[in-house]
C-alpha cells in the first residue's frame, strides 16, 4: 500500500513538473475566468439596450406605423391606430409592462368587436376597449386587473378549469400586488429589489402551463404524446411553489422546460445560471483535454523515452504501475473538477454577487415539490461531466500502453472527446437504428440525460452508466494486456 | 563464491531470428564480471530478459537465488544498474530524479542520497533539470541512482559511454571498490575492451547472440602472451617485400606502401624474413614486434563478429 502510494506520488511529481501541464492548467483557470466574464458582459450589454432612449423608440414606431400602411395585410387600420396610440402616449416599447399588454388587449377587444356577429357583443368588446384605454389612462393596474376579472367571470367560451386557472392568477396580482407584465421583457431580470417582478413571471408561466396542459390533456389521450404534458405539470407544480413559499431564486434538473423561465433554470442571469452553467460540458472538456494528455502520455511516453527501464529495474510489479499511474489519472481528474468547481462559485460570486446564494433547488417527486442543495445540484453536474472526462481518458490510457507514441493516444482521445457526440447525433439521424443507443457516446451527455433531453426514448441514467462501465471495463482491460506483456525494446 | 546472477541457457527470438542462443553464466559477489562483445551480439538483450524487462523464450534466470519470473520483487531488491543509456526524466532535476527512485525502493534516506550525490561529484549540479545535462553528466545519474540503495548486483551496460577520462578512471575505481571491498557482484558490458581489461576480473566474450568463453582476464592475457606473435615491418617498397613472402609461404596483414604485419612464430623467423628482404634488395627501415591486447583476442575470438554487425 506505502509502495503503490509512493508510486502515485512519483507520478503526480512527473506531471505537474512537466510546463505543458501548467500551461494548461492556467488556460484551464483562464477559461473559468473568461466563461464568467463573458456572461458577466452580455449582462451589462444588456442593460444598455434595454435603456435606449426614448426618441429611437419614436422613431422605430414611425417605422412600424409607415410599414403597416404600405403592407395593408388584413386587419391593419386597427393595428395602425394602436401604435399611433402607443407613440402619442409614450408607451414603452420595450418594457412590455401592464399598459403595453393593456393597450394591445384593448385594440384586440376593438377588432374582434369590428368581427362580432350581434350587435350586444359589439357593444360589450367594444365596451371593455374602452374601459381598458382608461385604466391606461388613469394609471390604475389594479381596476384593469378587476376588469379582466369581469371579463374571465363573462367569457362564454372558457371552461370552469380554464376560469379557475385564469381568476387564481389574477387575484394573486391583486392580493399580492403584482403587476401585469409580459413574461420575458416585463420581468426585469436583473434587479433583484423589485420582488414584483419574479412573480410575475412566474404567474405568466404558470398560466401558459396550465393553458398547454389543457389543451395537452385532450391531445395527450390521442397521441400519447406525454412529454409536453409531463413539462407543464412539471411547471405547474414548480411554479405554484414558488409563488406560495416566496423563492425567487432556484435550480432545477429540467433545463429544457419552456414554462421553468430562461433557459428553465432560475429566471434571468445571476449567480446560479452562471454557475450552474459552468458545469457545461464543453467547458469541462477542457478538463478532459488536460487528462487526456496525462493519461495519454502515462506509458507510452516511459517507452518512447527509455524511463520504463529506469521504472522496471525496481521491485515493483508491473500492474502495481499500471494501477499507480491510473489511479493518479482518476485522482486528479477528481482534484481538478473539485477545484474548478469551488474556482468558478468564486469567480462568479465575484461577478454577479452573492444574491440569491441560498437559492434552493426544486424538483418534483410524486406530485409534490421537493428542495434540495443547489450547490449539490452544481457539485452532481460537475460530477456526471465529469463520467465522461474520465471516460475518454481511460481510452487514452489504453492506447498509451499500446502504443510507443503519445501523439497518437493524445489525439486520437482528444478527436473522440470533440467529434465522439457529434458523429453519434449524425450516425443516428442518419441510420436511425436502435442499436446506435449502445454506442459510447450516446451515453457521455449524462447532465443532458439527467435533464431530460435524451438522444434516445427512454435513455436513462442507469442505462446510460452501464454502457459506459463496459466501455471502461473493455478500455482497462486493453491497458492492462497492453502493459504487462510489453516487451521493452 | 556465491553466485549471485545465474543466466541459463536462455534464448530469445525476434523478428524470426535467434537473437540470443543458449547463453549460460554466472557472477558472483565481489568480481567485476565483463559481458564484451560487438555491436549486435546481444549484450543488452541478455541484460533486458536477466532483469525480466523482456520475455525470453527458454532459460532461466535467477538473481541471488531467486527465479526473475517468479519472485520478481524480492529478486529485484537486489539489482541496481542501468540499461542501455541513464535513463532519467528529463523534465526533473537530477534530485528529483533520484527520490523518484527513492520511493521505489526500500530503505533509501535523504542522507544516502547526499552520499552518493557527492559520490558521483555532481553536487553543484543536482538542482539543475538533467534535460540541461551532459551526456557524462547524465551517465553519472545514472551510476547514482544504480548504486542508491546498495544493491547486491549492479548491471552497468556500457558505463563508461560519454565519461572523460577521469570519469572512466573513477569509475572503474569505484566498481572495483565495490567488488572487492563490499562484496557486491558487478556485471559491466562494453565493447571498449581497453578498459574492461584494467577493470575486470572475468570476461565472458559473446558474439552473434552466443557465449563464446569465458575466462578471467588473467588467463586471457595469458593466451595473448603463449599464441604468436606480430611484428611491424617499415620497408621502403611493400610490393617487392610481398613477393619475398610470398616465396617463403608467409602473407602479411594491414599492408601500406611502407609496412606490413606479419604473423610470426618466434624471433628467430622474424629475423630470417629480415635477412631474405635484405638479399632481395628491399632495404629495411624497422621492426617492431606488436603488443597483442585483449583487443586482438577479442577480434580473433569473435572473427567476422568483430567488423561485421550479424
Ligand atoms: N526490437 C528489436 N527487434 C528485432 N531485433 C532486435 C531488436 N532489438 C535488438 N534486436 C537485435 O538483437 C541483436 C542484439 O541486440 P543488442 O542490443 O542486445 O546488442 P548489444 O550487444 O547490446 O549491442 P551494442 O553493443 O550495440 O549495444 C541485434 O542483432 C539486434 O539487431
Ligand atoms: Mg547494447
Amino acid at each position: 500500500m506505502r509502495k503503490l502510494t509512493n508510486l502515485i506520488i512519483n507520478e503526480y511529481v512527473k506531471v505537474f513538473a512537466k510546463i505543458s501541464t501548467v500551461i494548461m492548467l492556467i488556460a484551464i483557470a483562464a477559461l473559468a475566468g473568461i466563461y464568467t466574464f463573458a456572461n458577466y458582459q452580455s449582462v451589462q450589454q444588456e442593460k444598455r439596450w434595454q435603456t435606449s432612449d426614448t426618441s429611437s423608440q419614436l422613431e422605430t414606431y414611425d417605422q412600424i406605423i409607415a410599414r403597416e400602411r404600405s403592407v395593408q395585410s388584413p386587419g391593419w387600420e386597427i393595428r395602425v391606430e394602436r401604435y399611433t396610440y402607443e407613440r402619442d402616449h409614450r408607451i414603452d416599447l420595450y418594457d412590455g409592462n401592464w399598459k403595453d399588454l393593456a393597450v394591445a388587449n384593448a385594440f384586440d377587444h376593438k377588432s374582434n368587436a369590428l368581427a362580432a356577429e350581434t350587435e350586444s357583443e359589439k357593444a360589450r368588446l367594444e365596451q371593455a376597449a374602452n374601459d381598458m384605454i382608461a385604466t391606461v389612462e388613469k394609471d390604475d393596474w389594479k381596476n384593469y386587473v378587476n376588469l379582466l376579472i369581469r371579463l374571465v367571470n363573462q367569457n362564454p367560451i372558457l371552461s370552469a378549469e380554464e376560469k379557475e386557472a385564469q381568476l387564481w392568477t389574477l387575484n394573486y396580482r391583486l392580493t399580492h400586488d403584482v403587476k401585469p407584465g409580459n413574461a420575458y421583457f416585463g420581468y426585469n431580470i436583473y434587479s433583484n429589489d423589485d420582488q414584483a417582478d419574479w412573480r410575475n413571471n412566474a404567474l405568466v408561466m404558470l398560466e401558459s402551463a396550465k393553458q398547454t396542459m389543457n389543451e395537452q390533456y385532450a391531445k395527450a389521450v390521442a397521441d400519447r404524446e406525454t412529454n409536453a404534458l409531463a413539462e407543464a405539470e412539471y411547471a405547474v407544480a414548480i411554479n405554484t411553489y414558488r409563488l406560495e413559499n416566496e423563492v425567487n431564486l432556484f435550480t432545477t434538473t429540467h433545463t429544457g422546460n419552456q414554462y421553468l423561465g430562461q433557459s428553465g433554470k432560475t429566471p434571468g442571469v445571476n449567480f446560479w445560471t452562471v454557475f450552474s452553467g459552468s458545469a457545461n460540458k464543453y467547458i469541462i472538456m477542457f478538463i478532459g483535454v488536460l487528462l487526456i494528455i496525462v493519461a495519454g502520455s502515462a506509458i507510452s511516453s516511459e517507452f518512447s523515452s527509455g524511463t520504463v527501464k529506469f521504472l522496471l529495474i525496481n521491485p515493483v510489479k508491473r500492474w502495481k504501475i499500471l494501477a499507480a499511474k491510473y489511479i493518479s489519472v482518476l485522482t486528479m481528474a477528481v482534484i481538478m473538477l473539485a477545484v474548478f468547481y469551488l474556482l468558478n462559485a468564486l469567480l462568479t460570486i465575484a461577478f454577479f454577487g452573492v444574491t440569491g446564494l441560498t437559492a434552493p433547488h426544486l424538483s418534483v417527486a410524486g406530485g409534490n415539490v421537493v428542495t434540495g442543495s443547489s450547490f449539490l445540484y452544481v457539485a452532481w453536474q460537475y460530477l456526471l461531466a465529469g463520467v465522461v472526462v474520465v471516460t475518454t481518458a481511460t481510452f487514452s490510457f489504453s492506447l498509451s500502453s499500446l502504443v510507443r507514441n503519445s501523439a497518437l493516444a493524445i489525439g486520437l482521445g482528444v478527436f473522440l472527446t470533440l467529434s465522439g457526440e457529434l458523429v453519434t447525433v449524425l450516425l443516428a439521424e442518419s441510420l436511425k437504428a436502435d442499436w446506435i443507443r449502445y454506442i459510447l457516446f450516446a451515453n457521455t451527455d449524462l447532465g443532458g440525460i439527467m435533464n431530460h433531453s435524451t438522444l434516445f426514448v427512454g435513455q436513462t441514467l442507469p442505462f446510460a452508466l452501464c454502457v459506459i462501465g463496459v466501455y471502461m471495463a473493455v478500455f482497462l482491460l486493453t491497458a492492462w494486456d497492453g502493459f504487462m506483456r510489453r516487451d521493452v525494446r | 563464491m556465491d553466485i549471485v546472477l545465474k543466466i541459463n541457457s536462455l534464448t530469445k527470438f525476434m523478428g524470426g531470428r535467434k537473437i540470443i542462443d543458449n547463453i549460460s553464466f554466472e557472477t558472483y559477489a565481489g568480481e567485476v564480471f565483463g559481458f564484451l562483445g560487438p555491436n549486435g551480439a546481444g549484450k543488452t538483450t541478455t541484460i533486458k530478459m536477466a532483469l525480466g524487462m523482456l520475455d525470453s523464450d527458454g532459460g532461466e534466470m535467477e538473481i541471488c537465488g531467486l527465479n526473475v519470473r517468479k519472485k520478481f520483487e524480492k529478486a529485484m531488491v537486489n539489482v541496481g544498474g542501468i540499461v542501455e543509456n541513464p535513463e532519467t526524466y528529463g523534465y526533473l532535476t537530477g534530485l528529483q530524479n533520484l527520490r523518484q527512485y527513492k520511493r521505489m525502493r526500500a530503505g533509501v534516506t535523504e542522507e544516502r542520497i547526499q552520499e552518493v550525490v557527492r559520490f558521483v561529484g555532481l553536487e553543484n549540479r543536482i538542482k539543475d533539470k538533467v534535460k540541461k545535462y551532459s551526456l557524462g553528466m547524465r551517465q553519472r545519474l545514472g551510476v547514482a541512482q544504480a548504486i542508491l540503495h546498495k544493491p547486491k548486483l549492479l548491471i552497468l551496460d556500457e558505463p563508461t559511454n560519454g565519461l572523460d577520462p577521469a570519469g572512466i578512471r573513477e569509475l572503474r575505481d569505484m566498481l572495483k571498490k565495490l567488488a572487492h571491498e563490499d562484496g557486491v557482484a558487478v556485471l559491466v558490458s562494453s565493447h571498449l575492451l581497453s578498459e574492461m581489461e584494467l577493470m575486470c576480473d572475468r570476461v565472458g566474450i559473446i558474439a552473434n547472440g552466443r557465449i563464446l568463453g569465458v575466462k578471467s582476464t588473467k588467463d586471457l592475457m595469458n593466451e595473448a602472451a603463449g599464441n604468436q606473435k606480430i611484428v611491424r615491418f617499415t620497408v621502403g617498397e611493400t610490393g617487392k617485400a610481398l613477393a619475398v613472402l610470398a616465396e617463403m609461404s608467409l602473407s602479411a596483414a594491414n599492408v601500406t606502401s611502407q609496412t606490413f604485419d606479419l604473423p610470426v612464430e618466434s624471433d628467430t623467423q622474424a629475423s630470417e624474413v629480415n635477412i631474405r628482404l635484405i638479399q632481395a634488395g628491399v632495404p629495411v627501415m624497422g621492426i617492431t614486434p606488436l603488443e597483442r591486447s585483449l583487443e586482438d583476442i577479442f577480434l580473433e575470438i569473435t572473427g567476422e563478429g568483430g567488423n561485421q554487425i550479424a
